[in-house]
C-alpha cells in the first residue's frame, strides 16, 4: 500500500524535524520549523519523490536490497490449475486482488472516522463562530480601520471562546472573548497584530492542510506529532513576524499581553491549564529568547538543506524504482512463482509453476498488426500451448475478470531457445499465457471449441503424462516491454 | 433553567422588545441588525426551545417566549456576584460605585433606590 510507504518513510524526517526542534528551538527563525514541516508534509501526500546519492533511505536500500526483492509484492489470487478454471470459472473466484484488501478497508474506515471528528468538531465551532456578535465603537474596530488588506476583515465577540481567533479564509472574522479588557489597548494592539498576521499568511489553509494529512495517515503516531508541534510553531513564526515589527524593546510587554490574556482563559476554565501550560511557556521563552544573529540564519539554511537532500529524496541506487529497466521482481502466486525482469527492451519471466499448471500476466495494449516474439526454452523437454489472449475487462496485475480467446500454438519446448512470434489480430488490451500440456489436456484438446483460434501447426510431439506435483521450469522471453506485472495495483 | 448565551439572549432580545412573533421575522430582524443568516438564527431558536426559552406554536412557526427580561438579569447578575464578588451584594455595588462612567443621574438613580429600601 502506498500510503504506508509514504508514512514510513515520512516518519523518519518527522522524527528528524522532532529533534532539531528540540535542540535548535530557540536558536533559529521558527520559519525554519515551518519550511521543514512544510516538507515533512510533501512527502507525506505527493507520491513522487527525487532520489539523490545522499538519501538516507540510501542506508535502508543497500542493507536490505535482498529482502525487499524478496517481499517487494507477494500475490495471492485463486489457484484455478488449468486454462479451463480461468476461462470458465466463476469472475468472482477468480479475482480476489482488485477487491479491498482488508487492511486497505481499515485504512479507509480510519481516515473517514477520522475526517468526520474533526468536521464535527469544526462545523459545531463554525457555527459558534457565526452566532458571534457584532462589536461597535471599539478599539479593534478603529485598529482595522488603520490597518487595510484587501480582504474584508470583520470583528465579533463571543462568550463562548476564551481567548482571541480567527476565522475564515476569504472573509476572515476575529472573535474576540467576551471578558476581554476592552481598555487595555496595548494587549489589544498585540493581538490584533497577531491575529493579522495569521490573515496575512492564510495559517488557517495550513491548518486545513495538517487535519487533511492527519486524516490520510492517522495512524502514524508521528503524523499527528507533527500536527501538534506545527501548530505550535504556526503561532510562535506569528510571535517573531509581530515582534519583528513592533521591535526588540517590546519582547517583555509582547510576553507580558500574553501572560495576560493566558491569565484570563485560566480563570475562567482551569482544566485546560495543564493541557495548554507547555505551549505557553514554550512561546514565552521563544519571545523572550528571540534574537536574530547570523549563526542562527546560517544554521536555520543548513537545517533545511540537511532535511531536504538528506531526507526528502529516496533513495538513490540502481535498484530504485524509478529505475524500471533494471527492476526484478519475484513474484509468488499458489501453484506457481515467476521472476520478471527486463532488459533491452524485453521482458523476461523465469517461471516455476506445478506440473499442468498454467501461467497467464495481463495486461499490455497492443495494436493491430503489432508483432509479439516469445523466446522459449525449457530444460525439461515438454509440450506447452504459447500465446495471447485478448483482455478487455483484465483487472491490473494477474486478475482476470473476463477474457477473450486463447490464440495460442502448441510448442514443443527443449533446452534450445525457440522463436514464435504473434501478429496482434486487432486493436486491444493482452495478456500472455503458457499451459503446460498433459495428456489430458491433449485428449480434451481433440473437442476444440468453437471459440478458439488455434493457429498451431499440427503436433508432433506426443505430450507426456505427468504427475500433477511435479515442477515444471520455464524460460520466457518477449520482445516488448511488458509493464503491467510491475505496476502495483 | 440552563444558561443561555449571548446569541441566544440576542433571540430573546427581540422577543422581548416586539412580543411574539414568527421564526421568519425573528430572522429578518437579526439579519438587518446583527447580519445572521437564516440558519444561523433558526438553530439559536431551537436551541433556546430545547432550553426551555421559546415556546413554538403553530401555525408558521409563531415564538413565545417563556422567561423574562427580569429573569434572564436576575439570573446574570447571580452568575456575576458568585464568580466575582464572592456572593456579596455590597461589594458588587460598591465596584459600581467606583467607576467614573457613572453619570450623575446614574447616581442619583442609585441613591434614591438605596433610600427607597431604607
Amino acid at each position: 500500500m502506498d500510503i504506508l510507504r509514504m508514512s514510513l518513510s515520512a516518519s523518519l524526517i518527522i522524527l528528524a524535524i522532532i529533534l532539531m526542534r528540540k535542540c535548535f528551538l530557540y536558536k533559529v527563525s521558527k520559519n525554519v520549523f515551518l519550511v521543514l514541516w512544510g516538507i515533512a508534509v510533501c512527502r507525506l501526500i505527493i507520491p513522487y519523490s527525487i532520489s539523490s546519492p545522499f538519501s538516507i533511505y540510501n542506508l535502508f536500500t543497500t542493507q536490505s536490497a535482498e529482502t525487499a526483492q524478496q517481499t517487494a509484492r507477494i500475490y495471492t489470487i485463486t489457484d484455478p490449475n488449468t486454462l479451463d478454471d480461468w476461462l470458465y470459472s466463476d469472475a468472482a473466484n477468480a479475482v480476489s486482488n482488485t477487491a479491498l484488501s482488508p487492511q486497505m478497508i481499515i485504512w479507509l474506515v480510519g481516515s473517514l472516522a477520522c475526517l468526520s471528528f474533526f468536521s464535527i468538531i469544526y462545523l459545531k465551532w463554525i457555527f459558534e463562530f457565526k452566532a458571534s456578535l457584532p462589536l461597535k465603537n471599539s478599539y479593534p474596530e478603529r485598529w482595522l480601520q488603520k490597518n487595510r488588506i484587501l480582504r474584508n476583515v470583520r470583528i465579533r465577540q463571543s462568550d463562548r471562546i476564551k481567548s482571541p481567533l480567527t476565522y475564515g479564509v476569504f472573509c476572515p472574522v476575529i472573535v474576540f472573548p467576551k471578558t476581554t479588557n476592552w481598555g487595555d489597548e496595548e494587549t489589544l494592539n498585540i493581538t490584533m497584530m497577531h491575529e493579522f498576521c495569521h490573515i496575512r499568511r492564510f495559517d488557517a489553509v495550513a491548518k486545513l492542510v495538517l487535519v487533511a494529512v492527519v486524516c490520510l495517515h492517522w495512524f502514524n503516531p508521528f503524523v499527528w506529532i507533527m500536527y501538534f508541534l506545527a501548530s505550535r510553531d504556526i503561532e510562535l513564526s506569528c510571535d517573531e513576524a509581530v515582534l519583528h515589527r513592533l521591535g526588540k524593546n517590546n519582547k517583555s510587554n509582547y510576553a507580558k499581553a500574553l501572560i495576560k490574556l493566558e491569565e484570563q482563559k485560566r480563570h475562567l476554565s482551569p482544566h485546560t491549564m495543564s493541557f495548554s501550560k507547555k505551549p505557553v511557556e514554550e512561546r514565552i521563552a521563544s519571545i523572550m529568547k528571540m534574537k536574530k544573529t547570523a549563526i542562527g540564519s546560517i544554521l536555520g539554511v543548513a537545517l533545511v538543506v540537511a532535511i531536504t537532500i538528506g531526507f526528502a529524496t529516496s533513495a538513490y541506487s540502481a535498484d530504485s524504482p524509478n529505475n524500471i529497466n533494471s527492476e526484478k521482481q519475484i513474484i509468488e502466486q499458489p501453484g506457481r512463482s515467476f521472476t520478471v525482469s527486463i532488459e533491452d527492451e524485453h521482458t523476461k519471466f523465469d517461471i516455476d509453476m506445478s506440473a499442468g499448471g498454467l501461467f497467464i500476466v495481463g495486461r499490455e495494449s497492443w495494436k493491430a498488426g503489432d508483432t509479439i516474439t516469445f523466446y522459449i526454452s525449457s530444460k525439461q523437454a515438454s509440450q506447452v500451448w504459447l500465446g495471447i489472449l485478448p483482455a478487455e475487462n483484465m483487472a491490473n496485475g494477474y486478475a482476470y475478470d473476463d477474457y477473450g480467446a486463447f490464440n495460442k500454438q502448441t510448442v514443443n519446448v527443449n533446452s534450445n531457445v525457440q522463436e514464435i512470434t504473434f501478429v496482434i489480430p486487432a486493436d486491444g488490451e493482452y495478456g500472455i499465457g503458457v499451459q503446460h500440456i498433459t495428456a489430458e489436456d491433449n485428449a480434451s484438446e481433440s473437442t476444440p471449441r468453437a471459440a478458439e483460434s488455434d493457429i498451431s501447426a499440427g503436433t508432433a510431439v506426443m505430450p507426456v503424462t505427468v504427475n500433477i506435483s511435479d515442477k515444471y521450469h520455464l524460460e520466457l522471453e518477449i520482445d516488448v516491454l511488458f509493464y503491467n506485472p510491475l505496476i502495483p495495483n | 433553567m440552563t444558561k443561555l448565551f449571548d446569541s441566544e439572549i440576542k433571540v430573546m432580545d427581540v422577543l422581548w422588545k416586539e412580543g411574539d412573533m414568527t421564526a421568519k421575522r425573528i430572522s429578518d430582524i437579526l439579519k438587518e441588525q446583527i447580519g445572521w443568516n437564516m440558519n444561523t438564527t433558526y438553530t439559536l431558536i431551537k436551541r433556546c426551545i430545547n432550553k426551555g426559552a421559546i415556546q413554538r406554536n403553530e401555525p408558521n412557526f409563531l415564538c413565545h417566549a417563556l422567561i423574562s427580561k427580569e429573569e434572564v438579569q436576575a439570573q446574570e447578575t447571580d452568575e456575576l456576584l458568585d464568580k466575582v464578588f464572592d456572593g456579596s451584594a455590597s461589594l458588587l455595588f460598591a465596584s459600581l460605585l467606583n467607576r467614573q462612567t457613572l453619570s450623575d443621574a446614574d447616581i442619583n438613580m442609585l441613591k434614591k433606590i438605596v433610600s427607597d429600601l431604607d
